[in-house]
């Protein structure tokens, strides 16, 4: 009876007009930012952040989460259409998408990503909704030392997975927490690294970070590349229908991606394309005619297609209930939380039930909207595909600089993502990756804390992280996992994961 | 020598030269206790696994290193002094004036340097970030010069 309360409650936060409006509002801007190639949802969502000190906590991760949902849809239209990716997830898709392009099936690979996208999507929506609860419910008995190592765990497992290099991908995390130091110390009121400059003393502003790492980065790194865009398909909707055939080769491989999706999105670190590129391989693995992959299989492009999807609604599971983002859009989504002063956590489902319901029923609602927008729209997502970049680019800036200006009205913000934004260049040209450090800054500040409270009230005793069964688990794997990459470096047998910028 | 100046031995010199830094700084902050820790307690420790990372990244270099991305220099000048102009010219000059800065700036970035084009796309956007900022979300934010 009390999940029908709970979903009750969902259904009545996620049904006012206004969560409604964002939630279109979302699915829309992140269904556009998907399909054009050359603007990612992470410079979309901390283009958007500043919206979310306007309106509610609810209403603020209703909207940023359908960005990130919405392009995942969005992402395999121009992989399929032009052989680009929109977002990196999507790049798998091409493998098989474009050839039914070529095929002419250009219709029907773009009706069944969406379709593969739906019900990877609505089939993880209801596991978050059967399992945050009750892993949140285990973790609330955490005490501050469990903590400490379950968010160690966080930042050691997306240092280590995310990037080739472990020492670099800890050092991206090392460089997030010392951002997160600077300002005010919470326990002593002693500035840390504030240089008698006033607007330091609250700490960095996190939009301010976003914006200039993932936003104007992004638009340096896109400036000047020539994105020829000839295809000039019509696509109608009578092409859109699939075979009988084509449904029930893509059945099996829909279940299979999400599962795997599902299982990857919870992991740190991961993020969606890995979860599309395992579904793609464990596809071709599995199928009688592997030798069909590459030249337009429908399981190519839906298994990696709901794989992705589910990745990124199950993403909100560790997100949600331990307060450990697995990458740096959901490290943006605590970020929302923390600007409304939600602190995130085990308690963040008790405490804020509108919350958490309303955000699970507002992604059964995001995506039965995408349905729609992909569906009778298709034709209108090819023609976006023709916005040229030196048009987009200056609006997607002046968008950033007036956003993260409309917060405190400060031009120090302003500054703030000029310097980020050529960090997160020097970033790109030395090979760290960025996700790291923005997990470090978020979790850092409430690091320092756990870490403090356990050793007051241990007396100074580091054994107290090894004497609790919770937090000993916690460093065993963390060993394990430094082990692990050590070993795997000295073998040299480490794949190159694909890039998740 | 060559061969010491590749991509993550820079990496790795980045984080010693930050770690430093770092390391200095901290010395004005009271280290404290384990029990009892101070300010200056995680700011040391950070600093040291920094400059750790650094030298093993500085290490193994020579196996790890990847070619340098191309990355567009002429952009990244070129956005980076816009968003400053814009910052400077926000508050006392106004929107209006400030965007239309900023996308000249930012279309110096391309090879091709399109007066008009740049012209029409800057009133647009203007007229735009009027209707959203100003006119809708109600935001306190000065248009031309003379405005408030």
């Amino acid at each position: 009876m009390e999940i029908l309360n709970n979903l009750a409650l969902g259904v009545s936060v996620a049904f006012t007009i206004e969560n409604l409006m964002y939630c279109a509002l979302g699915v829309t801007i992140g269904m556009l930012i998907g399909v054009i190639p050359g603007v990612g949802h992470l410079a979309a969502i901390s283009m958007l952040l500043p919206l979310t000190y306007y309106v509610p906590a609810t209403t603020a991760l209703v909207m940023l989460a359908g960005i990130y949902y919405g392009a995942q849809y969005g992402g395999s239209t121009a992989a399929i259409l032009l052989n680009l990716p929109g977002t990196p997830s999507s790049s798998v898709v091409c493998l098989d998408g474009y050839p039914m392009t070529k095929q002419g099936r250009a219709g029907v690979a773009l009706f069944m990503t969406t379709i593969a996208s739906f019900v990877g999507s609505f089939i993880t929506v209801i596991v978050l909704a059967a399992f945050a609860p009750p892993l949140a419910d285990f973790a609330i008995a955490f005490n501050s030392a469990d903590y400490f190592a379950m968010m160690l765990l966080g930042l050691v497992a997306a240092a280590i997975l995310v990037q080739g290099n472990p020492a670099k991908g800890l050092a991206a995390v090392v460089f997030g927490l010392l951002l997160g130091i600077v300002g005010t110390d919470v326990s002593t009121g002693i500035q840390r690294y504030t240089f008698g400059l006033t607007f330091l003393y609250d700490g960095l502003n996190i939009v301010a970070i976003a914006m200039g790492i993932f936003g104007v980065t992004e638009v340096v790194a896109n400036v000047g590349k020539v994105i020829q865009v000839k295809s000039d398909q019509k696509i109608t909707f009578r092409s859109l229908l699939p075979t009988r055939r084509d449904l029930k080769e893509s059945f099996f491989p829909i279940l299979r991606g999400t599962g795997i999706g599902t299982g990857i999105g919870v992991l740190p670190g991961t993020g969606t394309s890995i979860g599309s590129f395992i579904a793609y391989a464990v596809e071709k693995k599995v199928s009688r005619h592997p030798e069909k992959f590459g030249k337009g299989a429908i399981e190519g492009i839906t298994a990696p297609e709901s794989a992705n999807n589910a990745a990124a609604q199950s993403a909100f599971i560790p997100t949600l209930t331990l307060g450990i983002p697995g990458d740096a859009v959901m490290a943006l989504m605590l970020g929302a939380l923390l600007i409304h002063g939600i602190t995130p956590g085990p308690s963040v489902i008790s405490d804020n039930p509108d919350l958490f319901w309303g955000l699970v029923i507002s992604f059964l609602i995001g995506n039965v909207m995408l349905l729609i927008l992909n569906i009778p729209m298709v034709g209108l997502w090819v023609r976006l595909l023709k916005i040229p970049y030196p048009i987009l680019y200056p609006s997607i800036i002046l968008f950033i600089v007036i956003g993260v200006y409309s917060i405190n009205y400060s031009d120090m913000d302003i500054m703030l993502v000029a310097l980020f934004g050529v960090i997160g260049c020097v970033f790109l040209l030395l090979g760290f990756e960025p996700a790291p450090l923005l997990l470090g800054f978020i979790l850092g500040p409430m690091m320092e804390e756990n870490f403090r409270r356990a050793m007051l009230l241990s007396r100074g005793d580091l054994m107290v992280f090894l004497d609790r069964p919770v937090s000993a688990t916690f460093f065993a794997m963390i060993a394990a996992l430094i082990v692990w990459s050590i070993y795997s470096a000295i073998r040299k047998k480490r794949v190159a994961v694909a890039k998740e910028f | 020598m060559q061969r010491l100046i590749n991509r993550d031995f820079l990496a790795g010199l980045m984080c010693l030269v930050i770690a430093t830094l770092v390391l200095l700084q901290a010395q004005a902050y009271d280290m404290g206790t384990l029990r009892n820790m101070g300010p200056g307690y995680l700011p040391r420790f950070l600093g040291v696994s920094l400059a750790v990372l650094g030298l093993i990244t500085m290490a193994f270099s020579a196996k790890t290193a990847m070619a340098f991305p191309a990355l567009n220099y002429r952009a990244l000048v070129c956005i980076t002094v816009g968003i400053i102009a814009f910052a400077y010219l926000m508050r006392p000059a106004g929107l209006f004036i400030a965007t239309i800065v900023l996308v000249y700036i930012c279309g110096l970035s391309e090879r091709r340097f399109r007066p008009v084009k740049l012209g029409i796309l800057a009133l647009a956007l203007c007229l735009m970030s009027y209707l959203v900022f100003i006119l809708s979300l109600n935001m306190p934010i000065r248009l031309f010069p003379w405005s408030f």
